[in-house]
């Protein structure tokens, strides 16, 4: 999962340590989140939708989701059917 | 924060509890191991030792973070942060299952030369796999 932060973090003009510090998380997680090495909880996202003024969608890229893919198998199963 | 505040104080008194009575525990290992062989009495007071100097520079940090509103709240932050919890979660699975490996590994090996051993080594992998168990099922129930 691909997201926005590090481009709305410089567009506002914010530091990694202002955002940490905003989302109470350590600056490390930030890293990790804008070098895309770890995905953020629903929680996390939406505080940080919400520290941009964004949606949740805006600021994270869904592309390719494999969880989409599979509620699509599981739906289109004749047992679901 | 401060209900983590309220948490953090009933640690510090809780290690500071543990600090304090360390001398009754001293003379009560003293006692309890008087017959126990020199193997014995000094690992269990290595053990004590080790653990009495954790307890007292757990109290000295938990006290110095209670004084400061920012070190409380880096603190906070450090306990809570998801990647960290995250990294906390994935390691306790992979030890837990890198552990096991070796432990039934080595009971194989050790099956070939000392029954006593391989039997402590099952008993360790039957404990490890009950704990799984009961853990599994008290999360199955509560989450």
């Amino acid at each position: 999962m691909k997201n926005k932060i590090q481009e709305y973090r410089k567009a506002r003009k914010v530091t990694q340590q202002e955002l940490a510090d905003a989302l109470s998380v350590t600056r490390q997680t930030i890293i990790s989140l804008e070098n895309g090495k770890y995905n953020a909880s629903l929680t996390l996202a939406h505080k940080a939708a919400q520290f941009f003024g964004v949606s949740i969608e805006e600021l994270f890229v869904f592309e390719g989701d494999e969880n989409i893919d599979l509620a699509d198998a599981i739906l289109n199963n004749p047992i679901f059917r | 924060m401060e209900d983590f505040k309220k948490k953090v104080e009933k640690r510090a008194l809780i290690s500071s509890i543990l600090c304090s009575s360390s001398l009754a525990v001293y003379f009560a290992l003293r006692f309890l191991t008087k017959n126990a062989s020199d193997f014995g009495q000094g690992l269990a007071m290595g053990v004590w030792i080790g653990m009495e100097f954790v307890a007292v520079v757990n109290t000295v940090r938990l006290f110095a973070t209670l004084k400061s509103e920012k070190a409380l709240k880096e603190l906070y932050i450090k306990e809570n942060d998801e990647r960290n919890k995250a990294i906390e979660r994935e390691t306790s699975q992979k030890s837990i299952i890198i552990s096991s490996v070796g432990i039934a590994a080595g009971a194989i090996v050790s099956g070939f030369f000392d029954v006593k051993v391989c039997a402590v080594l099952c008993a360790v992998l039957a404990f490890i796999a009950l704990v799984i168990t009961c853990m599994r099922a008290y999360y199955n129930k509560t989450m």
